[in-house]
């Protein structure tokens, strides 16, 4: 038996057979609706109720054998057997786990009840809740509560691996093509560990990767084993005291103006007592992959963030009142993130205070955030300040949604946590919107402008934005949308000697659907054009066309996908079309052990000043024969064979033309073992 | 003050020269219009657990990457996503007035991940010109995949947006494929934790009278979700949350 965490974060347990489906489950991302629909319901009824018998009833209508009424049982699915003391309409039944009607997955005889759960339960307290009515009609209730933990030691303690390898072999390829290994191998070990017990919990995640080829490999890879991510959390609980550290790939995500989804690696601990938190993190700024920089903790800011985080909740929780403050040195470069180069400084500081008094019907946000940034260390000028605000509302009125924002961005505001942010702008913007029936409706305005200081120097430009977007649902297998943004730039307060800026851009779309049975199509077309006012007269048009049909059936899904992207410069009246042909072909034949399995991308670019005139295939397929039926629950191998073609044709400049085609051998496996 | 006032004038006068003088002549124009030249800040790329790196099972469909791009002033943004070298598709989207855009890869087609092992992706700018180094992530694919892909179920009844009498309600949905069990959850709001759940065998299932008294409200929205299992209990298909409510 093993044991994994559903992403709902609830922990499930499952037993061997059904290793593969929550592997599945979990791939598909659909876990966190079953396991949540499994552990997570809300019936009232089946909330720390006790054997309970309903008005009218008279005496014991139902005995439950086992498990023993509020008993703690050491099993993973633990079974229950109840025996009916009197007869009642059976029709009538209605069995409820945690609060999941399970009626008709539980084998229901005249006599009683029999039921073994097809997936492990959380370790806790779990009601059964049976309800019927006699043949008098009168109403029967019954509720049992029993305990669960999973071994006599821990509430839960699992250890759950899954290797992987993948080789590959060159069986022929061009020799002009030097990129590509003769033989490569790459493996990839998950570990998933979990123990928890009365208030403590323990928790360690990683990918181990492997990977060696007959030529040099290129950064972020290097040859032989890397941790490719690490993830290690401790909780531990105790009435109002919660304390959490993790250490390894973790993220941190404060306001977008201090520091936002930071991923990095490094350690994070908070504190959380009663209505009081506490949070330090020290993480690393650069990206890295693999086991650079170790454990991503460092005492000082050389190229780590280090921040720490308080807050109060007040008014029952219904008001929270933050103060975060970071500090820190960054490159600015990964090998994910290409930025402006050398090496940035800076502190920030931020207060924000968030309330709910009205029940999701009006929330509020006031943020005022300081900072201290120097762009660069390296050349002569230091560090300056600036400031941050941001006031907010929003929420749901039955079936309308809304939000309105102001927010001052200054003008050498930047954050090291944040440095994707817009700066220089004020301004407000407002979102709404309905859904009536089978008609939804958003609505989006804004209005900002820069130059927030009023330098003379520089115009001031505002900026307008407007968004309505509309769907319909009204045709069954037919949803329509269309949506239409206007934008526009206008300068004010320009110096003499500088022409004033105005741009306005127009862009207006549809979209349509249309599903039957195994076959779906969508179509949408967009029309963009950026009308320069000014002497410039710089416009350009961007229009776009997608066609995507689908078919789905068991065994073979065949998705190709059909674009034009036309652009068009106005001044020098060059146009540009790109057609892109795409096809996703999966399918599966003789009982699932053969599949083969096609993406590939046919591209037409050309101008029509003859700029540019070039034709672009690349396309991979694989052919692989499953070998599991050999060697069951030991690992699950194949063997196959994969081919990529290239063929570039350029009219304008032959010399980039390529034609090539590489084919591999390729042996792969999967071997789960878990403790 | 007076000094210090005519000073500052100087040197408003010295700078408004210099930049009439040395920076246009220069091509750095303070023009209004030319600072609204359309430039690429900063590219971050990243998947949806906001990592440069992932490990996906084979044949997943919904694996996402995103792209941050702060860009100051206002053009067209052309470029394409690419993943080892093959083009998935190109993004023409005019931007303006200074600020940051997240681009996704498209649902059509999906990232490939039908090859085991390492993947590479990148998304290549074409216009405006930078000089800045093309990002890249990664995510490696598990050899083992799901054996099917994922289906939408139909569902009969009721239908979406239905309000309904306030009484025991049944809902009907198709047997796609090999379906052996199905769960399906009742919802306040789609993605939302469902209220109410239901495991059963067969295509129908009919709210109990005393869960839809304790759960369920005449006049408010519902959503409800049919997920379907093979014997195995993989997931096989499901559908999007269909609303209804119950007449008042």
């Amino acid at each position: 038996m093993i044991r994994r965490d559903s992403p709902s974060g609830n922990d499930v347990l499952m037993s061997d057979d059904h290793t593969s489906s929550l592997r599945y489950m979990r791939r598909l991302k659909i876990s966190v609706a079953f396991f949540a629909l499994l552990c997570c319901c809300t019936v009232p009824a089946a909330q720390g109720q006790e054997q309970t018998a309903a008005p009218g009833m008279q005496g014991e209508w139902v005995r439950v054998i086992s498990p023993t009424e509020t008993a703690e049982i050491v099993a993973q699915k633990p079974a229950f057997k109840i025996e009916f003391l009197r007869p009642f309409n059976i029709g009538t039944l209605v069995i409820l786990l945690d609060g999941a009607d399970i009626t008709q997955i539980s084998k229901v005889t005249e006599t009683g009840i029999e039921f073994t759960p097809v997936m492990v339960i959380q370790a806790g307290t779990h009601t059964i809740s049976l309800s019927a009515t006699d043949k008098e009609g009168l109403q029967l209730q019954r509720n049992i509560t029993f305990r669960s933990r999973h071994t006599k030691a821990f509430d839960e303690a699992y250890m759950s691996n899954e290797a992987s390898l993948v080789y590959e072999n060159v069986f022929g390829k061009p020799e002009t093509v030097h990129t590509t290994p003769h033989s490569r191998l790459e493996g990839n070990l998950r570990v998933d560990t979990k123990i928890r017990d009365k208030g403590w919990q323990f928790t360690f995640n990683t990918n181990i990767r492997y990977l060696d080829q007959d030529i040099p490999v290129i950064r972020p890879f290097k040859k032989g084993f890397d941790a490719a991510n690490w993830l290690f959390t401790g909780l531990y609980t105790k009435e109002s005291l919660q304390l959490r550290t993790n250490i390894g790939d973790v993220q941190i995500n404060e306001t977008p103006y201090t520091v936002a989804n930071f991923a990095r690696k490094g350690g994070i601990f908070e504190l959380v007592y009663d209505r009081f938190s506490f949070k330090a993190f020290s993480v690393m700024t650069e990206q890295v992959f693999g086991q650079r920089g170790g454990t991503g903790i460092e005492g000082n800011t050389d190229r780590h963030l280090l921040g720490v985080t308080g807050g109060v909740k007040l008014f029952d929780s219904k008001a929270e009142l933050k103060a975060i403050y970071a500090t820190g040195e960054d490159t600015g470069n990964s090998f994910n993130i290409s930025g402006a180069s050398g090496i940035k400084k800076g502190d920030v500081l931020g207060l924000v205070l968030n309330s709910d008094f009205f029940s999701n019907k009006m929330r509020t946000e006031f943020e005022a955030d300081f900072s201290k940034f120097d762009p660069d260390l390296s050349d002569e000028f230091g560090s300056k300040q600036d400031k941050a605000y941001k006031i907010k509302a929003g929420g749901y009125l039955d079936s309308f949604s809304y939000e309105a924002m102001y927010e001052y961005v200054g003008r050498d505001y930047a954050a090291i946590g944040s440095q994707g942010l817009p700066r220089d702008r004020e301004g407000f913007s407002m979102i709404g919107g309905t859904a009536v029936g089978a008609h939804a409706v958003n609505v989006a305005l804004s209005r900002f402008h820069d130059n927030v200081r009023g330098d003379e120097l520089f115009p001031r430009i505002d900026s307008y934005q407007g968004t309505v977007d509309y769907s319909l649902n009204s045709i069954p297998n037919l949803p329509l949308g269309i949506n239409y943004q206007k934008s526009i730039q206008d300068s004010t307060r320009e110096p003499s000697g500088t022409s004033p800026l105005e741009i306005d851009t127009d862009t207006l779309s549809g979209r349509v659907g249309y599903t039957r049975d195994k076959f779906m199509i969508n179509a949408m077309a967009a029309y963009s054009l950026m009308n320069d006012k000014t002497q410039g007269n710089n416009d350009t048009t961007s229009v776009t066309y997608a066609v995507t049909p689908a078919y789905n059936a068991p065994g073979l899904s065949i998705n190709p996908n059909l674009t034009l992207n036309q652009s068009k410069n106005h001044v020098s009246q060059v146009t540009t079309d790109t057609y892109t042909v795409n096809l996703d072909l999966r399918s599966r034949f003789f009982k699932e052990r053969v599949s083969f399995d096609v993406g590939g991308t046919y591209l037409i670019s050309k101008a029509n000043n003859g700029s540019l005139d070039m034709r672009n295939l690349n396309a991979n397929f694989r052919l692989s024969y499953n070998l599991q039926a050999f060697l069951k629950k030991i690992m699950k191998p194949s063997i196959g064979v994969r081919g990529t073609y290239i063929k570039i044709t350029d009219r304008i400049n032959p010399i980039a033309n390529r034609d090539e085609f590489t084919l591999f051998l390729v042996l792969a496996t999967v071997m789960p073992f878990s403790f | 003050m007076f000094v210090c006032g005519e000073k500052m004038k100087r040197i408003l006068l010295a700078l408004r020269l210099f930049f009439i003088l040395i920076i246009i002549p220069a091509g750095i124009s303070p023009d209004a219009s030319a600072a609204t030249e359309l430039k690429i800040r900063r590219i971050s790329l990243y998947f949806e657990n906001r990592r440069p790196e992932t490990t996906v099972q084979r044949n997943t469909a919904d694996l996402k990457a995103f792209a941050d791009i702060a860009f100051t002033g206002s053009g067209l943004l052309e470029g394409y996503w690419e993943v080892n070298g093959r083009v998935l598709s190109r993004v023409s989207q005019h931007l303006q007035g200074s600020g940051s855009i997240t681009l996704q890869t498209p649902k059509d087609p999906p990232m490939p991940a039908f090859d085991p092992g390492t993947q590479i992706v990148k998304f290549i700018i074409v216009y405006p010109s930078t000089s800045l180094p093309v990002p890249s992530i990664l995510y490696f694919v598990v050899p083992e995949g799901s054996p099917y892909n994922l289906l939408d179920i139909r569902v009969f009844s009721p239908r979406n947006g239905a309000s309904v009498a306030y009484a025991p309600l049944k809902f009907t949905w198709e047997r796609a494929r090999e379906t052996a069990h199905f769960l399906v959850g009742f919802y306040s709001r789609p993605g939302s934790k469902p209220l109410f759940s239901a495991y059963i065998n067969d295509t129908e299932y009919l709210l109990p009278e005393s869960v839809l008294r304790q759960l369920f409200r005449p006049g408010q929205k519902y959503y409800w979700k049919v997920i379907c299992f093979d014997e195995k209990y993989n997931i096989i298909c499901e559908n999007d949350p269909q609303g209804f409510s119950f007449r008042k």
